[in-house]
């Protein structure tokens, strides 16, 4: 048995051959890979950037590939055309890049969190309809402990990589408690939605839209539950506002120093934060020099997200170090799986020779024991059958000894050599290197989460 | 016993000196590691000064603002020290982010415990005015003033943490590879803001203590004139710090500055009206 993932994901297909992908697989399409020739158990991870299939899978016979094949004809491509994206990797190469993939380490935003609830939510699903055995429980427990540690032991995703984002995350650097403190958002264009939405998402109460068509501010204001300002009043409003974003189409600044300038004593020395999106600017550039005015432009929060995407980086090699020692440990934890089952299977061998011996022999020395009463028949049966488990005990003490210390090394395939030797059946998941690789770096620089 | 206290008043001596260059390596450095190894020092201090005060105070049977039978911990420039210390770990416990302003309280209370030893004035007041201790106001008004300068020196370090803050994000030096994590304004305006308030109100009621004390025993032959001109000025100026947001406008970083410059002429006045 072995580990196998087949898949492909935006660093090789486009986006028209991932949808065909994710939409052609049928509901259950776990339960349908393990239905397939040589397929003991499988995952399907299927997410807009990615579809992978994780397997545990017997030697195959011939050049058929069963799962290649499935995955084509949900997807209506031919064979080879999916073969020439796809990538097919074995054994620890598989584990490496699951382990990476779900510490978003394979991610088109490094570090964005969603990828390991999505795997999460894989796995789920399979071992739902009974489609996860054993030894991928033990293969994707590993990979959700590794994502947890590259989280908590570095800073993949600390820092903020988009501009809405980063947006935020400054204007906490003034409020820290942003459900205290009115947001006035002018434009109701796609840039102030995403603002919108991010300022909503990150806990900010009192919400205020303002933009020149009014019925526009009012659909997107009713989005996220916030007010909806008369563009008139904008200037007005900056006595009360403590952060203003300015997404607006306009050519010309919409709000200058003399507006600020006019409320400043009402304002009662609270701090005033513009965030200027738009470009051309609609923010007067001489605001951040009043007193107790701070503003940013689209190139401020550009520096920032530009700063977290490098620190993203810095931090992926530390967490790549954990995943490959992670990958290491993988296959001890593997062959203690492997070594229960083992010792299991030994012992059933030797018990079943015992009875057969036992019987064998009974039936040789049948004349002589006719001689005897039954009370006594049985009592020469019972201290044959006694000595031969005896000795076959005695006889399995020291392999059984050697597998558990190979276990605990995680030696696996000495394990599996063990199991060929003792004559035993051997259906152990081995750790080795091979497969076709999956590319290290993006093909396409497109911005987005794994989602 | 004398012993244990004098060791555990020179443990958190040393503490807090180490809490003062590992404060200064992390601000120079901006790393946090040094602000919280920083922090962690100044925390180790305040419970070696806590624990050799309250020995001392058992002992004595009394508060250890200064007496004849103390000896450098018995003192209230070190019992002003304590107070810093516990101000600090109090809010930064809470805050984390404001603990950086240990950085400009952990000097502070390591010169005013230093200065009691370096002085040796453990017991000046009860050996010059025997019969002016005695006063049940005096407690009070010592009590009091040495809280308010406390509470003071909070504010003075959350708002120079303040005006870090406020530096760096009109300078938009946003994007600063490694830049030590500071506060928001909204944060250390709101230590500062209370730490003035409280500090207005302590040094209110210990002049109030004061007036009340040199009523009551006219007979001292004290000329606190010059003391308490100073006293009151300082006390001025607190009020319209205080006041002058809601009345004038004023921006947070105004007031920023009047805490800062508040807090040092009211160190140099302390220092100054001991001579006056």
């Amino acid at each position: 048995m072995r580990l196998r993932l087949l898949g492909t994901s935006f660093r090789r297909a486009p986006v028209e051959l991932r949808e065909r992908l994710t939409s052609g697989a049928p509901d259950g399409a776990a339960a349908r890979i393990v239905d397939l020739p040589g397929v003991a158990e499988g995952v399907v991870i299927s997410t807009c950037n990615r579809f992978e299939v994780v397997l545990v899978e017997s030697a195959r016979e011939g050049a058929e590939d069963p799962v290649l094949e499935a995955l084509a004809a949900w997807a209506g491509l031919d064979i080879p055309e999916l073969d020439s994206v796809a990538y097919d990797l074995r054994d620890d190469a598989a584990a490496e890049h699951l382990f990476r993939v779900t510490a978003s380490l394979d991610s088109m935003i490094l570090g964005e969190s969603q990828i390991t609830g999505q795997v999460k939510d894989a796995y789920r699903v399979a071992t739902e309809v009974g489609a996860c055995g054993r030894l991928l429980h033990k293969v994707f427990q590993k990979a959700f402990a590794v994502a947890k540690r590259v989280r908590t032991e570095t800073e993949l995703g600390a820092a903020t990589v988009s501009v809405a984002g980063a947006a935020v995350d400054l204007t906490r650097r003034i409020y820290d408690d942003l459900s205290r403190h009115s947001v006035l958002l002018l434009g109701a264009g796609e840039m102030a939605e995403v603002a919108l939405r991010t300022f909503a998402a990150r806990g900010a109460g009192d919400l205020w839209v303002a933009n020149r068509t009014l019925r526009r501010a009012a659909e997107l204001a009713e989005t996220v539950g916030a007010g909806v300002l008369p563009w008139e009043r904008r200037n007005e409003f900056l006595a009360q506002a403590d952060i203003v974003l300015a997404a607006t189409g306009a050519t010309a600044p919409v709000i200058q120093r003399r507006h600020v300038t006019s409320v400043r004593r009402a304002r009662r020395g609270r701090p005033l934060v513009l965030i200027d999106i738009s470009v051309p600017r609609n923010l007067d550039a001489a605001l951040h020099e009043e007193a107790g005015v701070y503003l940013y432009d689209i190139d401020d929060l550009g520096r920032s997200a530009d700063l977290g995407r490098a620190k993203r980086e810095a931090e992926a090699s530390r967490a790549e170090a954990i995943v490959a020692r992670e990958v290491e440990g993988l296959a001890r934890v593997l062959a203690q799986v492997h070594v229960a089952p083992l010792v299991r299977r030994m012992h059933g061998k030797v018990a079943g020779e015992v009875d057969r011996e036992v019987a064998r022999t009974m039936s040789a020395l049948s004349t002589t024991l006719q001689t005897l009463d039954s009370g006594a028949r049985a009592d020469v049966e019972s201290a044959l059958r006694r000595m031969a488990a005896t000795l076959g005990k005695r006889f399995l003490h020291d392999p059984i000894r050697k597998v558990k210390a190979l276990g605990a090394d995680g030696e696996l395939d000495r394990l599996a050599d063990a199991a060929d030797l003792l004559g035993v059946e051997s259906t152990l998941l081995t750790v080795r290197s091979g497969g076709k690789a999956a590319p290290a770096e993006a093909d396409d620089a497109a911005d987005g989460t794994d989602g | 016993m004398e012993s244990v206290i004098a060791g555990l008043f020179l443990t958190g001596l040393a503490v807090c000196a180490l809490a003062s260059v590992l404060y200064m390596v992390g601000l120079s450095s901006a790393r946090p590691r040094w602000v919280r190894g920083g922090f962690t020092a100044l925390g180790t201090g305040f419970v070696a000064w806590t624990v050799a005060l309250l020995l001392h105070t058992g002992a004595v049977g009394r508060l250890p603002l200064g007496g004849p039978d103390g000896g450098p911990w018995d003192h209230p420039m070190t019992a002003t020290g304590w107070a810093l210390l516990a101000g600090v770990v109090a809010v930064g416990i809470r805050r984390p982010a404001t603990r950086v302003m240990g950085a400009f309280i952990a000097p502070l209370a390591l010169c005013l415990a230093a200065g009691a030893v370096v002085l040796e004035e453990a017991g000046s007041v009860h050996a010059l005015m025997p019969d002016a201790v005695a006063s049940s106001w005096f407690p009070v008004h010592i009590g009091s003033i040495y809280l308010s300068i406390s509470m003071f020196a909070i504010a003075f370090g959350a708002s120079v943490v303040y005006l870090m803050q406020h530096r760096r994000l009109k300078s938009k030096r946003l994007a600063r590879e490694g830049a030590l994590p500071l506060p928001s304004l909204e944060a250390a305006d709101r230590v500062a803001q209370r730490a003035f308030v409280g500090g207005l109100v302590a040094l209110t009621v210990g002049i109030l203590a004061g007036v009340l004390w040199y009523a009551g025993d006219r007979q001292l032959g004290l000329d606190l004139r010059g003391k308490v001109l100073v006293t009151v000025g300082v006390w001025f100026v607190y009020l319209v710090g205080w006041q002058a947001r809601g009345l004038l406008g004023w921006t947070q970083r105004r007031t920023a500055w009047i805490a800062v410059v508040g807090f040092i002429v009211l160190l140099v006045s302390a220092a100054g009206v001991r001579h006056v």
